[in-house]
Protein backbone atom coordinates (compact mmCIF):
# COMPACT_ATOMS: atom_id res chain seq x y z
CA UNK A 1 0.00 0.00 0.00
CA UNK A 2 2.77 2.60 1.59
CA UNK A 3 5.29 1.31 -1.61
CA UNK A 4 2.42 1.63 -4.50
CA UNK A 5 1.27 5.08 -2.98
CA UNK A 6 4.90 6.13 -3.54
CA UNK A 7 5.62 4.35 -6.55
CA UNK A 8 2.58 6.74 -8.36
CA UNK A 9 5.11 9.55 -7.88
CA UNK A 10 8.39 8.39 -7.33
CA UNK A 11 10.45 6.03 -9.33
CA UNK A 12 12.06 2.93 -7.63
CA UNK A 13 15.14 4.56 -7.28
CA UNK A 14 14.12 7.46 -5.52
CA UNK A 15 12.46 4.98 -3.11
CA UNK A 16 15.03 3.14 -2.43
CA UNK A 17 16.90 6.37 -1.09
CA UNK A 18 14.30 6.84 1.52
CA UNK A 19 14.96 3.62 3.72
CA UNK A 20 16.83 5.53 6.89
CA UNK A 21 19.25 5.07 9.34
CA UNK A 22 16.02 3.30 11.20
CA UNK A 23 15.71 0.90 8.67
CA UNK A 24 11.94 2.28 7.88
CA UNK A 25 10.68 3.40 4.70
CA UNK A 26 9.35 7.10 4.91
CA UNK A 27 5.91 7.76 4.22
CA UNK A 28 4.39 10.00 2.04
CA UNK A 29 1.00 8.44 1.33
CA UNK A 30 -1.16 10.29 -1.11
CA UNK A 31 -5.28 8.97 -1.32
CA UNK A 32 -8.32 10.39 -2.43
CA UNK A 33 -10.51 12.04 -0.80
CA UNK A 34 -14.55 13.26 -0.89
CA UNK A 35 -14.89 17.05 -0.38
CA UNK A 36 -13.33 16.94 2.98
CA UNK A 37 -14.19 20.33 4.22
CA UNK A 38 -17.48 20.06 3.06
CA UNK A 39 -17.94 17.61 5.78
CA UNK A 40 -17.25 19.65 8.52
CA UNK A 41 -19.13 22.47 7.37
CA UNK A 42 -22.46 20.12 7.10
CA UNK A 43 -21.96 18.93 10.94
CA UNK A 44 -24.27 20.23 13.21
CA UNK A 45 -21.59 20.29 16.09
CA UNK A 46 -20.43 23.67 14.68
CA UNK A 47 -22.08 26.62 14.93
CA UNK A 48 -22.29 29.23 12.03
CA UNK A 49 -19.84 31.78 13.42
CA UNK A 50 -17.47 29.00 13.54
CA UNK A 51 -17.99 28.17 9.65
CA UNK A 52 -18.04 32.13 8.74
CA UNK A 53 -14.54 32.84 10.29
CA UNK A 54 -13.32 29.82 8.71
CA UNK A 55 -14.28 30.95 5.20
CA UNK A 56 -11.99 33.28 5.23
CA UNK A 57 -8.58 31.51 6.04
CA UNK A 58 -5.91 30.02 3.60
CA UNK A 59 -5.39 27.11 6.26
CA UNK A 60 -8.17 25.55 8.32
CA UNK A 61 -6.76 22.99 10.82
CA UNK A 62 -9.48 20.87 11.67
CA UNK A 63 -10.14 18.79 14.65
CA UNK A 64 -9.67 14.86 14.49
CA UNK A 65 -13.05 12.78 15.01
CA UNK A 66 -13.92 9.57 16.77
CA UNK A 67 -10.42 8.92 18.13
CA UNK A 68 -11.05 8.44 21.80
CA UNK A 69 -14.24 6.70 23.42
CA UNK A 70 -15.98 9.66 25.02
CA UNK A 71 -14.51 12.13 23.29
CA UNK A 72 -16.05 13.23 19.97
CA UNK A 73 -13.40 15.14 18.64
CA UNK A 74 -10.05 17.05 19.21
CA UNK A 75 -7.56 18.47 17.87
CA UNK A 76 -3.57 17.05 17.53
CA UNK A 77 -1.03 17.61 20.12
CA UNK A 78 1.24 20.38 18.55
CA UNK A 79 -1.92 22.42 17.71
CA UNK A 80 -1.67 25.23 20.19
CA UNK A 81 1.80 26.03 19.49
CA UNK A 82 2.07 25.72 15.65
CA UNK A 83 -1.54 27.49 15.34
CA UNK A 84 -0.05 30.48 17.87
CA UNK A 85 3.75 30.15 15.71
CA UNK A 86 1.83 30.23 12.38
CA UNK A 87 -0.49 33.80 13.67
CA UNK A 88 3.58 35.25 15.18
CA UNK A 89 4.53 34.44 12.11
CA UNK A 90 2.69 36.30 9.77
CA UNK A 91 6.02 36.56 6.70
CA UNK A 92 4.23 33.94 5.27
CA UNK A 93 0.78 35.75 4.72
CA UNK A 94 -1.38 32.35 5.49
CA UNK A 95 -4.33 32.82 7.13
CA UNK A 96 -4.89 30.01 9.65
CA UNK A 97 -8.31 29.37 11.39
CA UNK A 98 -8.92 26.61 14.14
CA UNK A 99 -12.60 25.00 12.92
CA UNK A 100 -14.22 24.44 16.20
CA UNK A 101 -16.52 26.41 18.14
CA UNK A 102 -15.19 29.41 20.65
CA UNK A 103 -14.08 27.83 23.95
CA UNK A 104 -15.30 24.33 22.77
CA UNK A 105 -11.60 23.61 21.94
CA UNK A 106 -10.22 19.98 22.93
CA UNK A 107 -6.88 18.70 22.44
CA UNK A 108 -4.96 15.72 23.07
CA UNK A 109 -1.50 14.70 25.08
CA UNK A 110 -0.11 11.50 23.25
CA UNK A 111 2.48 9.20 24.67
CA UNK A 112 5.33 9.99 22.76
CA UNK A 113 7.86 12.77 21.97
CA UNK A 114 6.65 12.78 18.47
CA UNK A 115 5.65 15.81 16.51
CA UNK A 116 1.56 15.78 16.21
CA UNK A 117 0.81 18.24 13.52
CA UNK A 118 -2.78 19.15 13.22
CA UNK A 119 -4.65 17.96 11.08
CA UNK A 120 -4.64 20.59 7.74
CA UNK A 121 -6.94 21.28 5.48
CA UNK A 122 -5.77 23.94 1.84
CA UNK A 123 -8.56 25.02 -0.42
CA UNK A 124 -6.24 25.21 -3.17
CA UNK A 125 -2.88 23.70 -4.19
CA UNK A 126 -1.11 27.12 -4.96
CA UNK A 127 -0.91 27.27 -0.77
CA UNK A 128 1.06 23.80 -1.02
CA UNK A 129 4.41 25.09 -0.94
CA UNK A 130 3.26 27.77 1.27
CA UNK A 131 1.59 25.67 4.24
CA UNK A 132 4.68 22.40 3.93
CA UNK A 133 7.20 25.53 4.41
CA UNK A 134 5.40 26.87 7.35
CA UNK A 135 5.17 22.84 8.87
CA UNK A 136 8.75 22.62 8.01
CA UNK A 137 10.27 25.89 9.74
CA UNK A 138 7.73 24.86 13.00
CA UNK A 139 9.26 21.78 13.17
CA UNK A 140 12.79 22.97 12.64
CA UNK A 141 11.62 25.46 16.00
CA UNK A 142 10.50 23.00 17.72
CA UNK A 143 13.52 20.66 17.78
CA UNK A 144 15.71 23.33 18.89
CA UNK A 145 17.09 22.29 21.78
CA UNK A 146 17.39 18.68 21.06
CA UNK A 147 20.28 18.06 18.72
CA UNK A 148 20.01 14.07 19.56
CA UNK A 149 16.00 13.75 19.85
CA UNK A 150 14.74 11.65 16.49
CA UNK A 151 11.06 12.06 16.75
CA UNK A 152 8.45 11.37 14.05
CA UNK A 153 6.74 13.47 12.21
CA UNK A 154 2.53 13.08 11.98
CA UNK A 155 1.32 15.38 9.14
CA UNK A 156 -2.26 14.86 7.27
CA UNK A 157 -3.12 17.50 4.91
CA UNK A 158 -6.12 17.64 2.79
CA UNK A 159 -6.62 19.53 -0.18
CA UNK A 160 -9.12 20.61 -2.12
CA UNK A 161 -8.75 21.91 -6.13
CA UNK A 162 -12.31 23.44 -6.35
CA UNK A 163 -12.23 23.91 -10.22
CA UNK A 164 -11.36 20.30 -10.60
CA UNK A 165 -13.73 19.77 -7.89
CA UNK A 166 -11.03 16.86 -6.98
CA UNK A 167 -9.30 16.34 -2.96
CA UNK A 168 -6.52 14.37 -2.09
CA UNK A 169 -5.80 13.59 1.61
CA UNK A 170 -1.87 13.67 1.72
CA UNK A 171 -0.17 11.71 5.28
CA UNK A 172 3.17 12.00 5.98
CA UNK A 173 4.90 10.11 9.16
CA UNK A 174 8.37 9.61 8.90
CA UNK A 175 11.60 11.16 10.50
CA UNK A 176 12.04 14.77 10.47
CA UNK A 177 14.70 14.42 7.74
CA UNK A 178 12.45 13.37 5.22
CA UNK A 179 9.76 15.90 5.23
CA UNK A 180 10.86 18.85 3.29
CA UNK A 181 12.61 16.42 1.02
CA UNK A 182 9.41 14.27 0.57
CA UNK A 183 6.97 17.19 -0.07
CA UNK A 184 9.52 19.49 -2.49
CA UNK A 185 9.30 16.23 -5.14
CA UNK A 186 5.93 15.95 -5.06
CA UNK A 187 4.71 17.33 -8.26
CA UNK A 188 1.57 19.67 -8.06
CA UNK A 189 1.03 19.59 -11.46
CA UNK A 190 0.42 15.99 -11.29
CA UNK A 191 -1.40 15.50 -8.03
CA UNK A 192 -4.72 16.14 -10.09
CA UNK A 193 -3.74 13.66 -13.36
CA UNK A 194 -6.51 10.96 -13.50
CA UNK A 195 -4.69 7.87 -12.02
CA UNK B 1 22.35 34.12 24.71
CA UNK B 2 24.53 32.26 26.97
CA UNK B 3 27.29 33.67 24.90
CA UNK B 4 26.42 36.94 26.91
CA UNK B 5 28.67 35.54 29.77
CA UNK B 6 31.90 36.32 26.82
CA UNK B 7 30.85 39.75 27.26
CA UNK B 8 31.62 42.74 30.07
CA UNK B 9 28.28 44.80 31.45
CA UNK B 10 29.34 47.32 33.71
CA UNK B 11 25.92 48.05 33.98
CA UNK B 12 25.36 45.12 36.27
CA UNK B 13 27.23 44.96 39.16
CA UNK B 14 26.57 41.27 39.88
CA UNK B 15 27.34 40.15 36.25
CA UNK B 16 31.52 40.23 36.90
CA UNK B 17 30.71 37.99 40.12
CA UNK B 18 28.36 36.22 37.89
CA UNK B 19 31.21 34.64 35.65
CA UNK B 20 34.31 34.84 38.22
CA UNK B 21 31.27 32.03 40.16
CA UNK B 22 30.94 30.43 36.62
CA UNK B 23 34.56 29.43 36.73
CA UNK B 24 34.87 28.03 40.13
CA UNK B 25 31.89 25.98 39.05
CA UNK B 26 34.17 24.58 36.28
CA UNK B 27 37.14 24.06 38.64
CA UNK B 28 35.14 22.20 41.13
CA UNK B 29 33.34 19.78 38.73
CA UNK B 30 36.65 19.55 36.91
CA UNK B 31 38.47 18.52 40.61
CA UNK B 32 35.28 16.61 40.99
CA UNK B 33 33.87 18.23 44.41
CA UNK B 34 30.56 18.53 43.64
CA UNK B 35 29.40 19.69 46.89
CA UNK B 36 31.04 22.66 46.33
CA UNK B 37 29.65 22.42 42.34
CA UNK B 38 26.11 22.91 43.33
CA UNK B 39 26.51 25.62 46.61
CA UNK B 40 28.28 28.04 43.46
CA UNK B 41 25.55 26.85 41.14
CA UNK B 42 23.03 28.07 43.60
CA UNK B 43 24.56 31.71 44.31
CA UNK B 44 24.97 31.93 40.48
CA UNK B 45 21.10 31.23 40.30
CA UNK B 46 20.81 34.05 42.89
CA UNK B 47 23.00 36.70 40.76
CA UNK B 48 21.39 35.67 37.67
CA UNK B 49 17.53 36.07 39.37
CA UNK B 50 19.22 39.91 40.50
CA UNK B 51 20.02 40.71 37.25
CA UNK B 52 17.07 39.64 35.85
CA UNK B 53 15.23 41.80 38.01
CA UNK B 54 17.13 44.88 37.52
CA UNK B 55 17.13 44.38 33.41
CA UNK B 56 13.19 43.95 33.60
CA UNK B 57 12.36 46.99 36.11
CA UNK B 58 15.23 48.90 35.42
CA UNK B 59 17.40 49.03 32.45
CA UNK B 60 14.12 47.54 30.70
CA UNK B 61 16.33 45.37 28.97
CA UNK B 62 14.49 42.19 27.43
CA UNK B 63 17.00 40.45 25.82
CA UNK B 64 19.29 40.68 28.69
CA UNK B 65 16.22 39.18 31.21
CA UNK B 66 16.12 36.46 28.24
CA UNK B 67 19.95 35.59 28.69
CA UNK B 68 19.76 35.71 32.24
CA UNK B 69 16.99 32.82 32.04
CA UNK B 70 19.58 30.59 29.94
CA UNK B 71 22.57 31.45 32.39
CA UNK B 72 20.38 30.25 35.22
CA UNK B 73 19.50 26.98 33.39
CA UNK B 74 22.96 26.80 32.50
CA UNK B 75 23.98 26.25 35.70
CA UNK B 76 21.14 24.04 37.01
CA UNK B 77 21.94 21.91 34.30
CA UNK B 78 25.44 21.92 35.82
CA UNK B 79 24.46 21.24 39.35
CA UNK B 80 21.92 18.55 38.58
CA UNK B 81 25.04 17.03 36.63
CA UNK B 82 26.94 17.07 39.90
CA UNK B 83 23.87 15.92 42.04
CA UNK B 84 23.71 13.09 38.87
CA UNK B 85 27.49 12.24 40.06
CA UNK B 86 27.43 12.36 43.91
CA UNK B 87 24.21 9.83 42.80
CA UNK B 88 26.35 7.39 40.96
CA UNK B 89 28.93 7.49 43.26
CA UNK B 90 26.78 6.50 46.33
CA UNK B 91 25.20 3.39 44.21
CA UNK B 92 22.06 4.68 43.62
CA UNK B 93 21.32 4.07 40.05
CA UNK B 94 18.11 4.39 39.56
CA UNK B 95 17.66 7.70 41.57
CA UNK B 96 20.64 8.87 39.28
CA UNK B 97 18.18 8.30 36.05
CA UNK B 98 15.89 10.99 37.26
CA UNK B 99 18.46 12.92 38.48
CA UNK B 100 19.65 12.89 34.36
CA UNK B 101 16.24 13.19 33.44
CA UNK B 102 16.33 16.65 35.43
CA UNK B 103 20.04 17.54 33.80
CA UNK B 104 18.92 17.08 30.28
CA UNK B 105 15.47 19.19 30.92
CA UNK B 106 17.85 22.31 32.25
CA UNK B 107 20.42 21.39 29.06
CA UNK B 108 17.72 21.18 26.77
CA UNK B 109 16.72 24.97 27.93
CA UNK B 110 20.45 26.08 27.44
CA UNK B 111 20.76 24.64 23.98
CA UNK B 112 17.62 26.05 22.42
CA UNK B 113 18.66 29.39 22.98
CA UNK B 114 22.65 29.16 22.70
CA UNK B 115 24.46 28.17 19.45
CA UNK B 116 26.06 24.54 20.48
CA UNK B 117 29.07 25.63 18.54
CA UNK B 118 29.28 28.50 20.85
CA UNK B 119 31.38 27.07 23.28
CA UNK B 120 30.34 26.24 27.53
CA UNK B 121 30.83 22.99 26.43
CA UNK B 122 27.11 23.01 25.59
CA UNK B 123 27.30 20.50 22.55
CA UNK B 124 30.01 17.62 24.45
CA UNK B 125 27.19 18.12 27.27
CA UNK B 126 24.54 17.29 24.80
CA UNK B 127 25.73 14.21 23.31
CA UNK B 128 27.27 13.24 26.59
CA UNK B 129 23.71 13.07 28.10
CA UNK B 130 22.71 11.01 25.16
CA UNK B 131 25.56 8.23 25.70
CA UNK B 132 24.67 8.42 29.42
CA UNK B 133 21.38 7.44 28.99
CA UNK B 134 22.67 4.38 27.17
CA UNK B 135 24.10 2.98 30.17
CA UNK B 136 20.60 2.39 32.19
CA UNK B 137 18.90 -0.92 30.86
CA UNK B 138 15.84 1.24 29.71
CA UNK B 139 13.75 0.65 26.62
CA UNK B 140 10.72 0.99 27.50
CA UNK B 141 8.32 3.67 29.31
CA UNK B 142 5.08 4.39 30.73
CA UNK B 143 3.14 7.45 29.38
CA UNK B 144 0.03 8.56 29.51
CA UNK B 145 -2.79 9.96 26.77
CA UNK B 146 -5.29 12.60 28.17
CA UNK B 147 -7.86 15.13 26.47
CA UNK B 148 -7.23 18.59 27.76
CA UNK B 149 -9.85 20.73 27.41
CA UNK B 150 -8.19 23.77 28.93
CA UNK B 151 -4.59 25.20 28.16
CA UNK B 152 -3.56 28.39 30.11
CA UNK B 153 -0.64 30.87 29.24
CA UNK B 154 1.64 30.62 32.50
CA UNK B 155 2.63 34.56 31.55
CA UNK B 156 -0.59 36.01 31.07
CA UNK B 157 -2.56 33.48 32.41
CA UNK B 158 -5.32 33.52 29.57
CA UNK B 159 -6.44 31.06 27.58
CA UNK B 160 -3.54 30.14 25.16
CA UNK B 161 -6.71 30.61 22.41
CA UNK B 162 -6.95 34.40 23.59
CA UNK B 163 -6.44 36.65 20.56
CA UNK B 164 -4.53 38.89 23.39
CA UNK B 165 -2.05 36.13 24.64
CA UNK B 166 0.65 36.61 22.44
CA UNK B 167 2.83 34.07 24.31
CA UNK B 168 4.16 31.17 22.53
CA UNK B 169 4.73 27.71 24.33
CA UNK B 170 8.65 27.16 24.66
CA UNK B 171 9.50 30.82 23.78
CA UNK B 172 11.22 33.34 26.15
CA UNK B 173 9.49 37.05 27.70
CA UNK B 174 11.40 38.83 29.84
CA UNK B 175 13.03 36.18 31.22
CA UNK B 176 10.12 33.71 31.72
CA UNK B 177 9.81 31.09 29.47
CA UNK B 178 5.96 30.76 28.31
CA UNK B 179 4.23 27.52 29.23
CA UNK B 180 0.83 25.95 28.88
CA UNK B 181 -0.83 25.01 32.32
CA UNK B 182 -3.32 22.26 31.30
CA UNK B 183 -6.27 21.82 33.27
CA UNK B 184 -9.52 19.86 33.29
CA UNK B 185 -7.54 16.88 32.13
CA UNK B 186 -9.51 13.68 30.70
CA UNK B 187 -6.94 10.91 31.23
CA UNK B 188 -7.50 7.85 28.66
CA UNK B 189 -4.95 5.69 28.63
CA UNK B 190 -1.08 5.05 29.74
CA UNK B 191 0.94 3.47 26.68
CA UNK B 192 4.46 1.68 26.53
CA UNK B 193 6.53 3.47 24.40
CA UNK B 194 10.28 3.41 23.80
CA UNK B 195 10.28 7.20 23.07
CA UNK B 196 7.91 9.24 25.51
CA UNK B 197 7.45 13.12 26.42
CA UNK B 198 9.22 12.36 29.53
CA UNK B 199 11.49 9.07 30.65
CA UNK B 200 10.78 9.30 34.52
CA UNK B 201 8.31 6.59 34.35
CA UNK B 202 10.35 3.67 34.06
CA UNK B 203 9.24 0.30 33.77
CA UNK B 204 10.26 -2.49 36.77
CA UNK B 205 10.07 -6.44 36.94
CA UNK B 206 8.05 -7.28 39.69
CA UNK B 207 9.93 -9.68 42.01
CA UNK B 208 13.43 -9.04 40.97
CA UNK B 209 15.41 -9.61 43.80
CA UNK B 210 18.49 -8.34 41.79
CA UNK B 211 20.78 -5.49 43.53
CA UNK B 212 20.95 -2.44 42.34
CA UNK B 213 24.53 -3.46 40.89
CA UNK B 214 23.62 -5.78 39.46
CA UNK B 215 20.05 -4.76 37.84
CA UNK B 216 22.78 -1.32 36.49
CA UNK B 217 25.72 -3.93 35.88
CA UNK B 218 27.08 -1.63 33.13
CA UNK B 219 26.75 1.99 35.04
CA UNK B 220 28.10 -0.15 37.76
CA UNK B 221 31.09 -0.81 35.69
CA UNK B 222 31.47 2.65 34.25
CA UNK B 223 31.29 4.55 37.49
CA UNK B 224 34.10 2.41 38.76
CA UNK B 225 36.04 2.58 35.61
CA UNK B 226 35.53 6.06 34.19
CA UNK B 227 35.06 8.27 37.65
CA UNK B 228 35.62 11.53 35.89
CA UNK B 229 32.02 13.51 35.03
CA UNK B 230 34.24 15.17 32.06
CA UNK B 231 35.56 12.23 30.42
CA UNK B 232 33.62 11.98 27.12
CA UNK B 233 32.39 8.36 26.04
CA UNK B 234 30.75 6.68 23.04
CA UNK B 235 28.92 3.48 24.21
CA UNK B 236 28.82 0.93 21.17
CA UNK B 237 26.94 -2.47 20.74
CA UNK B 238 28.12 -5.14 18.87
CA UNK B 239 27.74 -9.06 18.59
CA UNK B 240 29.55 -11.38 20.32
CA UNK B 241 29.82 -14.82 20.73
CA UNK B 242 30.00 -16.32 24.43
CA UNK B 243 30.92 -19.75 25.09
CA UNK B 244 27.87 -22.04 26.98
CA UNK B 245 28.84 -24.47 29.64
CA UNK B 246 25.21 -25.99 29.64
CA UNK B 247 26.55 -28.14 26.73
CA UNK B 248 29.45 -29.70 28.49
CA UNK B 249 27.03 -32.23 29.91
CA UNK B 250 26.36 -33.66 26.70
CA UNK B 251 28.70 -36.16 24.50
CA UNK B 252 28.79 -35.37 20.84
CA UNK B 253 27.46 -38.54 20.04
CA UNK B 254 24.38 -37.87 23.02
CA UNK B 255 20.85 -37.02 21.90
CA UNK B 256 20.48 -33.30 21.83
CA UNK B 257 18.51 -31.68 24.88
CA UNK B 258 16.55 -29.76 22.76
CA UNK B 259 14.31 -32.67 21.64
CA UNK B 260 15.67 -32.48 17.70
CA UNK B 261 16.34 -36.32 17.82
CA UNK B 262 19.61 -35.81 16.79
CA UNK B 263 22.70 -36.32 17.86
CA UNK B 264 24.39 -33.40 19.96
CA UNK B 265 27.09 -32.74 17.54
CA UNK B 266 24.96 -32.48 14.48
CA UNK B 267 22.20 -30.27 16.42
CA UNK B 268 23.18 -27.66 18.90
CA UNK B 269 26.83 -28.93 19.25
CA UNK B 270 27.47 -27.60 16.23
CA UNK B 271 28.06 -24.42 18.04
CA UNK B 272 28.64 -24.46 21.87
CA UNK B 273 29.61 -20.08 21.27
CA UNK B 274 25.78 -18.22 21.45
CA UNK B 275 25.36 -14.56 20.16
CA UNK B 276 24.96 -11.98 22.35
CA UNK B 277 25.66 -7.89 22.94
CA UNK B 278 28.47 -6.83 23.81
CA UNK B 279 29.30 -3.06 25.04
CA UNK B 280 32.36 -1.49 24.54
CA UNK B 281 32.74 2.08 26.06
CA UNK B 282 35.06 3.88 23.66
CA UNK B 283 36.57 6.98 25.62
CA UNK B 284 36.60 10.22 22.92
CA UNK B 285 38.19 13.33 24.71
CA UNK B 286 36.77 15.82 27.54
CA UNK B 287 33.84 18.35 27.70
CA UNK B 288 35.79 21.30 27.31
CA UNK B 289 35.06 24.17 29.80
CA UNK B 290 37.15 27.51 28.68
CA UNK B 291 37.63 29.65 31.66
CA UNK B 292 35.66 32.62 31.14
CA UNK B 293 38.36 35.41 30.30
CA UNK B 294 37.51 39.07 31.44
CA UNK B 295 37.49 41.22 27.91
CA UNK B 296 40.46 43.56 29.13
CA UNK B 297 42.47 40.46 29.27
CA UNK B 298 42.35 40.22 25.77
CA UNK B 299 43.88 44.10 25.20
CA UNK B 300 47.54 45.39 24.08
Amino acid sequence: MIAIHILCQFDIMELLGYITNWGIIIMLEIQEASKPLKLYFDMEEFNDDTKERVKKADIILLPNFDIKDGVDRAFQPDTVTFYKYSIANKDNYLEIELFENKGQEKFLALHSFDIWIPLMYIGSSILLPGAINLVSSYVYERMKGRPNDEPTVHFNLLIEDKEKGKSKHLTYKGPIEGFEENFKKLDINRLWEDE
Amino acid sequence: MLSILKNELMEFADFSKLKVNINKIYFELNSKNYAEVIEICDSCVELCERIKEKAVNITMDEEMANSMFVVTSYCQMLKYYSIFWQTLISGRFKDSWIVLQDTIDKLVDVTKFTDISSGFGINDFNNHLTELEKLYPYNLFASSEMVIRTKRCSICNRSVLDIDCIHIPGNLYWGQKAVTKNEDIEFQAVALVSHPMDKRCIMEISGDTRTEKEKFALLDYFVKQINNPLQLFSLKNEDRYYYNEDYDVLGRNDKCSCGSKKKFKKCCGKNKYEKGTHNKIILIGGIKLEPLRKIKEFSF
